[in-house]
């Protein structure tokens, strides 16, 4: 019968994609761990820089020199950092992100969007719609940037800012909450925010430092480190959430080929039996026939 | 990035528990921390010169410039530091320790120094400052020799 060879080649192409969708979520699950240790090893530096704009922020930013970066300006242009992943094959976190995308320019309608993209997935997305592009960053590709390499684009998005080219600029990106679980978010990075920066904290330590040189030459000079070790983690938790996405999507599709090839087999098997049964019948009607 | 030793000598729990006479010192840069352990007292660059700390220092925030740093281990032993930007924080506990908190581009000991990319590094940005073109980032530039003349000292020292 020729339903029981094409059931036996479907139980095999299934089990094969089963293989490749194993080995894939056994790489992002691997992949994963690097990410995070990635992150890790600049958790110290974001902390003490977070440290250093909060002891400072408070005074440094209630005078009237506030530093570029923190200034609120009337105009209509906003860009938006849009961080996506550069593959597929990674459950819904694109489309996820794209809704919530959707739902912000809504919001944002009477202004000029200029887009600055991460990830070949949001560049298409870009492209395809005819979105004004303001910078498609993918150099380089965003599994293998490091601290440096957001300091480059941060001091790119600042300068784009400072410039005038775009009066704020709103991130889109996914944010981490635990490997189980990740959330689109939209949140306002520029003009950084005041009342953010200037939480004291109190270390039980004297206050009211020596402050060398001054320090608004002091807060100049950490504005922009408080900028790339922000921008640096909102990457670094997008990644970890693609990957994170990854793993369980490959997962899922596994454990649904699993199923899959379960059922498969059950109907192959009763139809082998079908088939030995007529055999059987054919057989024992011919012999009886004969006697 | 290059792997290196990490370069911290006992662990401590933090300033708190420490000596009146010890600093507690901790090196960060982007990659990872650097040294994070005591010291007797340190020596480190800034935008206005060279900064001493004692234990027992004032607090004092400030910025920290391309150079060596010199540190005095517990057990009296020198170690050198090449520092790249960044800042610098002293919290000063009454009663206790006094925190050093050094927060930087890049911090190495002298030992994992690369003396050939030192010079490289040292000779390029000496021909770029050379070159009359408007087009090259003049501080940029002055900053990076800056930064290979100081690992080319710090290798001398060490050697």
């Amino acid at each position: 019968m020729a339903n029981i060879r094409e059931l036996k080649v479907r139980i095999k192409s299934v089990g094969n994609i089963r293989q490749i969708t194993r080995a894939m979520e056994m790489v992002a699950t691997t992949k994963l761990r690097r990410f995070q240790d990635r992150a890790v090893a600049s958790g110290p530096y974001s902390e003490e820089i977070e440290k250093l704009v909060q002891s400072l922020g408070a005074s440094a930013l209630s005078g009237d020199q506030v530093p570029p970066l923190f200034q609120e300006r009337a105009g209509k242009k906003t860009g938006i950092l849009l961080i996506t992943s550069d593959r597929g094959l990674c459950g819904a976190y694109n489309a996820n992100i794209f809704s919530l995308l959707r739902k912000v320019m809504g919001e944002l309608k009477e202004r000029e969007l200029h887009f600055y993209v991460v990830g070949k997935k949001g560049y298409s997305l870009v492209q395809k719609q005819g979105y004004n592009l303001g910078a498609y960053l993918s150099d380089p590709p965003l599994e293998l940037i490091g601290y440096r390499d957001a300091a480059t684009i941060s001091r790119f998005l600042a300068e784009e800012f400072t410039s005038g080219k775009v009066d704020e600029l709103r991130v889109v990106y996914t944010r981490f909450l635990s490997m189980a679980k990740y959330q689109p978010t939209e949140f306002k990075l520029l003009p950084l925010s005041a009342e953010k920066a200037a939480q004291q904290d109190d270390g039980g330590f004297q206050s009211h430092p020596i402050l060398e040189p001054s320090q608004d030459v002091i807060f100049e000079r950490l504005v922009p480190k408080y900028l790339e070790t922000r921008i640096f983690n909102l990457l670094m938790e997008s990644l970890t959430s693609e990957y994170a996405s990854r793993m369980v999507s490959m997962k899922s599709a596994t454990d649904a080929a699993g199923e899959m090839q379960a059922d498969l087999r059950k109907v192959f098997n009763r139809a082998r039996q079908e088939r030995i049964t007529t055999e059987l019948l054919d057989i024992v009607g011919g012999a009886e026939a004969i006697s | 990035m290059v792997a290196s030793v990490q370069a911290t000598n006992q662990p401590t729990n933090g300033p708190r528990d420490l000596p009146k006479d010890l600093l507690y010192v901790k090196i960060t840069t982007p990659d990872r921390v650097v040294f994070e352990g005591k010291a007797r007292s340190l020596q480190f660059p800034t935008e206005d010169g060279l900064v001493g700390i004692l234990p027992g220092h004032a607090s004092m925030i400030t910025t920290v410039d391309v150079g060596l740093l010199k540190m005095k281990l517990p057990d009296g032993k020198l170690t050198y530091f090449v520092l790249t930007r960044g800042f610098g924080e002293v919290r000063h506990h009454f009663g206790n320790g006094t925190e050093v908190r050094l927060t930087v581009d890049s911090g190495e000991n002298p030992e994992i120094v690369d003396l050939e990319r030192a010079q490289r590094a040292a000779e390029r940005a000496r021909r770029r400052l050379a070159e009359k073109d408007i087009k090259i980032d003049q501080p940029r530039a002055e900053y990076a020799l800056k930064r290979a003349l100081i690992r080319l000292q710090a290798k001398k020292i060490q050697m």
